[in-house]
C-alpha cells in the first residue's frame, strides 16, 4: 500500500455496457491514487489503449462483443506482460475462474462487488497479487474442490458435520428427503437464492460436487454419529 | 389283348357269314310257306306275300300234298321247321281248283338283291355305327357294348333272309342270335349309368338262362328230339319281350333321375332315337298286321328307319355334349298326335265329299302315314327355307339382337350415360329411349334419346310413372299405343335403380315375346354399364377430391417444414438476443445500481432511518440480479460462446448435480477442453446434452447418467446412457404425434438438419441409449 501510493495507479476499463463502465470510472474518480487512463467498449479498443497508455491494471470484463475475455488476458500479456489484470463478471464466474487464473489473470471481481472491493482488488493486482471478490468464495471453493485439493477435504469427511451451520443442516435435512431447491425456499420461507447459496456452501464444505453424495455422505455420517451416540 | 382278339374275330365272322349267306342267298328262291299237318293233310297256315310260294297262287287253307314229288312230312324243311324251303315243286290242292304242280323258280339275281338289300343294308348299318363308336371311344366300357349289341344285331338282320330260306344252320343261328339281343340291349342300357344294378344283373341272367334253353333245344333238335318250332319262336320272343320291358324300364328309371344327372338326357335320346326308329316300323307294319289289314308298304322298309336307332345310341355314347333330348321327344309326341288329328281330319273330309265309302283302319292308316310324310316334308322345307332366308335378309330377330348385344359390348368406354343410351337405342332402331338412373347416394340422372329429348311433357309422364312403378312394382311393361313409350324395363342392382322407357321401333312394329327377353337382357346391359358408369364417375370425383386434398397436405407439410426448422434456429437465435439483451442491458444496470447501493450503505450511518430501508432494497436488488443472471444463463450459457462446448458442459452438468439427486459421469474422447467448433454446433450439441439429461431426470428415475463425448473423423458422437426404468421402443413412433417428449423430437429434427443422426434405443426396466453424431 506504501508503496502504491507513491504513484497513481493507471488503470484501463474495458466493458461494452458503457453505463457500467461510466459507473465504473466515477466510483475510481474519487480515489487519489488511482486514475483511469482510458475505457474500452471491445477487445480491439483495449488492445490499442493498453499499448498506447501502459496501464498498471486492466479491468477486465469477461463479456465482450469481439473476444472471449479469457482469450484477451493472453492479448493483452503479449503486448505488455506487467500489467495485471482483473476480471470483472456479470455472471455466474465459476467456469471463468480456472481458464482465467491460468492465463494469468491477477484477480476476479463481481461486477456488484462495493467501491472498497473494487479498490482494493486494483491495488493488490498492481503489487502483483491476488485478489477475488468475497462473493465469490463458493465459487472458488467449488473450483479449487474440483481442480486439487478435493484429497484433503475427503480426509476431513469425518467432521463436515460439525461444520455445517444450523441453517445448512436444516436445509441437508430437507434435500435428503428429496426437496428441490425451490421448493425448500418455499418450506423455509427464504429467498431461492439463499438456499442456492447454502446449497453450495454444503457442497463444498462436504467436499462433494453433487447433491446426491452430499446427501449420501450426510446419511451416512448421521447414521454412524447416531450409533455412536 | 384278348378283347381287341374276340374284336377282330367277331367282325371277320360277320364278313364271313355276310360274304356266305348271300351268295348262297342268291341261288335260293323264298317259299315263304308256313304248312302244318292236320289229320294227316298238309295245310298252309301263312303265305308270305313276297314268298315265291304267294306268288304262285298258293294261299293259306290251300293242302300242300307233295314237296318235291314227296310227302311233306318227310320233307326235312318241313319235318324240323314246318315250312317248305328248299322245295323246287310243290303239288298244291286249292280249294276250288285242280291239283297242281308249282314249280319253285330260281328268281332272277337282280330280284333278288333288290329285295334283299335293304336288311342286307340295315345289317350292315348296325354293325358298322358299332365298329365306329368303338374306333372312336375304345375304352368306353359302354362303346364296347353298343358294338356288340349292334354286331349281333346286324348279325341277325343279315341272317333273316338266309333263315327264311332255311338255309343251312342259318336258322339255327338266327334263332340263338336273337334271343341273345335282349341280353346285349339289357347289358348296354345298364352299362350306360356306369352303375351296378343288381335287378339288370339279374334279368341279364334270366335273359342268358333262356337263351342257353333255345341253344340247348336247338341242339336237341339237331340230335332228332322233337320240339315244335313254334316253341321255340316262343321262348325267343319271350326273350325279347323281357329284354324290351326291362330296356324300356331302365330308361325310363334314367329319365325320372334329377337333371344334374348327364344320364338323364342320354336315356331321354335314347328313348327318342328308340321311338324314330321303331315308330315307322309300327305303323307302317306292326299294326297292319295285328290289325290283319293290307300292308301299306313293303316292310323292308319300314325297318330301314330302325336303323336311327343304333346311330343315337352311338351318337349318345361318342358325343360328350348332347342336344336337350325332352326336346326331342317332345317334337315326336307333337308330330305323332297332329299326324293323328291331322289324317282323322282329312278322313273324315274324304268320307264327306264321298272320296272314300267307308272309313276302315287301312284307310286311316294310309292317310296317317300320308301325313306324317307330308309333315316331315313339310317341315324339311320350312326349314331350308328359313335358312335360306335368313341368310338372305337376315331376318331372324334372335340372331339380330344378339348381334345387337355383342355391339354393345364392343365399345364399353363410354362414360356418358346418354351416348350409352343413344348407341342402343341405335343398335335396335327405336324412336327414342327415356333412362332414368338414382342411387342411395343421391345421384339421379335422366338421359333422353331421340324423340323424347326436349319434349319434357312426355319425359313428365314417364318420370311420373316410373315414380310410381318404382315403390309398387318392379316388373317389365309393355304399353298400350296412346302412351308414350312401347316399353318399360326397370334394373335395380343392389342400391342402384334405373328404369329404361324404350319408345317405338322406327317401322312401328310392335317388340314380339320372344324378342322381350333379348332386350330386357340387353337393358340390364345397359343398366349395368349405366351402373358401373355412375360408380366410376363417383370414384373418380373421389378421387380428384382426395387428389387435391393429398397435395394440399404436403404442401402444408413441407412448409410446416421448413417452419419447423425454421422456429428451432429462430428459437436459439431468440433465446441468444434476449439472454444478451438481459445480460447487456438490464443486468448492468442491475449491477451498477447494486454497486451504488453499497457505496450508499457504506457512507450512511446505521442510526439513519433509511438505512434499512436502504439495505433492504441493496438486498432486492442483488436478488434481481441473481435471477437475471440465472434467466441469462438458462437462456444461452454465455460459457458456451466464451470457453467452448466441454466446459459449457462441464458446468452445466455441475449445476444439474447441485440441483437435482443425479449424478453424472462425463467422459470425453478425443477432444480438450479448448476445443472449439462452429457456434451452430456447439449450440446442438449442447443443447443435445441438454435436453438428454432432462429427460433423464424427468423420465428414467435414474440417478445416474452416463455422458460420453467422443471426436472422431470429422464428427462428435455423443451419448447419454441412463440405467432407468426405460420405455417401449415401438411407442417412439407416436411422440411426436402425442406431443409428448417434444423436446427429444425437436433435437433429432436440428440434429438431422445439420447432417448428424439420433437414434434412441431402449426397452423397459433396461434404460435409456440416446446416442447423436453431428458432421463437423
Amino acid at each position: 500500500m506504501v508503496a502504491s501510493s507513491e504513484k497513481t495507479i493507471r488503470v484501463v476499463v474495458v466493458d461494452d455496457h458503457t453505463l457500467f463502465a461510466e459507473g465504473t470510472v466515477s466510483l475510481l474518480s474519487s480515489e487519489p491514487n488511482i486514475s483511469v487512463v482510458g475505457t474500452a467498449k471491445n477487445g480491439s479498443d483495449c488492445l490499442k489503449i493498453v499499448k498506447a497508455e501502459h496501464p498498471h491494471v486492466v479491468l477486465l470484463d469477461i463479456n465482450l462483443p469481439d473476444f472471449c475475455g479469457t482469450d484477451l488476458i493472453e492479448k493483452i500479456k503479449e503486448l505488455a506482460s506487467n500489467v495485471s489484470i482483473i476480471m470483472l463478471t456479470g455472471q455466474n464466474p465459476e467456469e471463468y475462474v480456472n481458464a482465467s487464473l491460468n492465463k494469468g489473470a491477477h484477480g476476479f471481481l463481481l461486477k456488484d462487488c462495493s467501491k472498497t472491493e473494487m479498490i482494493s482488488a486494483i491495488l493488490h493486482a498492481s503489487s502483483g497479487k491476488y485478489y477475488f471478490s468475497q462473493n465469490m468464495a463458493p465459487y472458488l471453493r467449488s473450483v479449487i474442490v474440483g481442480e486439487e485439493i478435493s484429497t484433503n477435504i475427503i480426509e476431513s469427511e469425518k467432521i463436515h458435520g460439525t461444520l455445517l451451520t444450523p441453517k445448512e443442516i436444516e436445509i441437508i435435512e430437507l434435500i435428503a428427503q428429496g426437496l428441490r431447491n425451490r421448493e425448500i425456499a418455499a418450506t423455509l420461507g427464504i429467498k431461492n437464492r439463499t438456499v442456492d447459496f447454502h446449497v453450495s456452501n454444503i457442497l463444498s464444505k462436504i467436499g462433494v460436487k453433487s447433491r446426491l453424495e452430499a446427501v449420501l455422505i450426510y446419511t451416512k455420517d448421521k447414521v454412524e454419529s447416531t450409533m455412536i451416540s | 389283348m384278348f378283347r381287341r382278339l374276340a374284336f377282330r374275330i367277331a367282325n371277320a365272322a360277320f364278313v364271313i357269314v355276310c360274304l356266305v349267306y348271300f351268295t348262297v342267298l342268291v341261288n335260293h328262291p323264298y317259299v315263304g310257306l308256313d304248312i302244318e299237318s292236320w289229320e294227316g293233310d298238309w295245310n298252309v297256315t301263312f303265305s308270305d306275300p313276297h314268298g315265291e310260294g304267294y306268288r304262285m297262287g298258293i294261299r293259306i287253307g290251300d293242302a300242300i300234298l307233295k314237296i318235291d314229288n314227296d310227302d311233306p312230312g318227310t320233307y326235312p324243311s318241313t319235318e324240323k321247321w314246318g315250312d317248305a324251303e328248299g322245295a323246287s315243286t310243290i303239288t298244291v290242292k286249292s280249294s276250288g281248283t285242280p291239283i297242281r304242280v308249282v314249280r319253285i323258280a330260281k328268281p332272277p339275281f337282280a330280284y333278288t338283291l333288290l329285295s334283299e338289300l335293304p336288311m342286307a343294308a340295315l345289317g350292315f348299318i348296325f354293325w358298322l355305327v358299332g365298329l365306329v363308336t368303338v374306333f372312336k371311344r375304345p375304352f368306353l366300357v359302354q362303346a364296347r357294348a353298343i358294338f356288340w349289341l349292334n354286331w349281333l344285331v346286324g348279325l341277325v338282320i343279315i341272317l333273316a333272309p338266309a333263315s327264311s330260306r332255311g338255309l343251312i344252320l342259318a336258322r339255327e343261328l338266327e334263332v340263338i342270335g336273337f334271343s341273345l339281343v335282349p341280353v346285349l340291349l339289357v347289358n348296354f342300357v345298364s352299362v350306360l349309368t356306369n352303375t351296378c344294378n343288381r335287378l339288370n344283373q339279374l334279368i341279364i341272367r334270366a335273359l342268358c338262362l333262356i337263351s342257353t334253353l333255345v341253344f340247348t333245344i336247338l341242339i336237341l333238335k339237331e340230335l332228332g328230339a322233337v320240339f315244335a318250332v313254334v316253341e321255340i319262336r316262343k321262348l325267343a320272343l319271350a326273350n325279347g319281350l323281357i329284354g324290351t320291358v326291362s330296356v324300356l324300364w331302365n330308361l325310363v328309371r334314367l329319365i325320372k333321375l334329377p337333371a344334374d344327372k348327364p344320364v338323364k338326357n342320354q336315356a331321354t335320346i335314347v328313348l327318342a332315337g328308340l321311338a324314330m326308329g321303331l315308330l315307322p316300323f309300327i305303323i307302317l307294319t306292326a299294326i297292319p298286321i295285328l290289325l290283319d289289314v293290307d300292308l301299306i308298304v313293303n316292310p323292308k322298309i319300314s325297318t330301314l328307319f330302325i336303323a336311327i336307332f343304333p346311330i343315337t345310341l352311338s351318337y349318345v355314347v361318342v358325343k360328350k355334349n348332347l342336344p336337350d333330348g325332352r326336346k326331342f321327344l317332345e317334337c315326336i309326341i307333337i308330330s305323332l298326335i297332329s299326324g293323328i288329328l291331322t289324317s282323322g281330319l282329312f278322313a273324315c273330309y274324304l268320307l264327306l265329299i264321298g272320296a272314300t265309302e267307308k272309313l276302315n283302319i287301312e284307310y286311316f292308316l294310309l292317310l296317317f302315314s300320308l301325313t306324317i310324310i307330308a309333315l316331315v316334308i313339310f317341315n324339311l322345307f320350312k326349314a331350308i327355307l328359313h335358312y335360306a332366308i335368313d341368310k338372305i335378309f337376315g331376318t331372324q330377330v334372335n340372331y339380330r339382337i344378339e348381334k345387337i348385344i355383342a355391339g354393345l359390348n364392343e365399345n364399353p368406354s363410354s362414360m356418358n350415360e346418354a351416348l350409352i343410351v343413344e348407341e342402343f337405342v341405335n343398335q335396335l332402331g327405336l324412336e327414342g329411349a327415356f333412362v332414368i338412373a338414382e342411387d342411395l347416394k343421391g345421384r339421379y340422372t335422366k338421359s333422353a334419346v331421340g324423340r323424347y329429348l326436349g319434349n319434357t311433357t312426355e319425359q313428365a309422364i314417364m318420370e311420373n310413372y316410373y315414380q310410381i312403378a318404382k315403390r309398387t312394382r318392379h316388373s317389365i311393361e309393355t304399353f298400350s299405343s296412346d302412351f308414350p313409350v312401347e316399353m318399360y324395363i326397370p334394373f335395380v342392382s343392389d342400391d342402384f335403380t334405373c328404369g329404361m322407357f324404350l319408345g317405338h321401333r322406327h317401322s312401328y312394329i310392335r317388340f314380339q315375346s320372344n324378342e322381350v327377353l333379348l332386350i330386357t337382357s340387353a337393358c340390364y346391359q345397359i343398366g349395368q354399364r349405366l351402373k358401373a358408369t355412375g360408380v366410376i364417375k363417383q370414384l373418380s370425383r373421389e378421387i380428384n377430391v382426395m387428389e387435391k386434398k393429398s397435395r394440399e397436405s404436403q404442401r402444408r407439410s413441407q412448409g410446416l417444414e421448413v417452419i419447423n426448422r425454421l422456429l428451432f434456429s429462430n428459437l436459439e437465435e431468440e433465446k441468444k438476443v434476449l439472454a444478451r439483451e438481459i445480460h447487456d442491458g438490464s443486468l448492468q444496470i442491475g449491477l451498477d445500481l447494486n454497486r451504488r447501493m453499497k457505496e450508499l450503505i457504506a457512507n450512511i450511518s446505521t442510526e439513519n432511518n433509511c438505512f434499512h430501508t436502504v439495505s433492504v432494497m441493496q438486498d432486492m436488488i442483488e436478488d434481481l440480479n441473481y435471477e437475471l443472471r440465472s434467466i441469462c444463463s438458462n437462456l444461452r450459457p454465455s460459457s458456451l460462446r466464451d470457453l467452448g462446448l466441454i466446459p459449457a458442459v462441464e458446468v452445466l452438468f455441475q449445476q444439474i448435480m447441485q440441483k437435482e439427486l443425479l449424478v453424472i459421469f462425463l467422459e470425453v474422447i478425443g477432444m480438450s477442453r479448448e476445443h472449439r467448433f462452429k457456434e451452430d454446433i456447439e449450440v446442438v450439441a449442447f443443447r443435445f446434452l441438454q435436453e438428454g439429461i432432462n429427460n433423464v431426470m424427468k423420465h428414467s428415475g435414474s440417478t445416474r447418467a452416463k455422458v460420453t463425448i467422443t471426436l472422431e473423423d470429422e464428427k462428435i458422437e455423443m451419448i447419454i446412457n441412463d440405467s432407468g426404468k426405460g420405455f417401449d421402443p415401438r411407442k417412439i413412433a407416436d411422440w411426436s404425434l402425442t406431443g409428448n417428449h417434444f423436446g427429444i423430437i425437436g433435437m433429432k429434427e436440428r440434429i438431422e438438419s445439420l447432417g448428424g443422426e439420433l437414434s434412441i434405443t431402449s426397452n423397459i426396466g433396461q434404460g435409456v441409449t440416446l446416442k447423436a453424431f453431428i458432421l463437423i
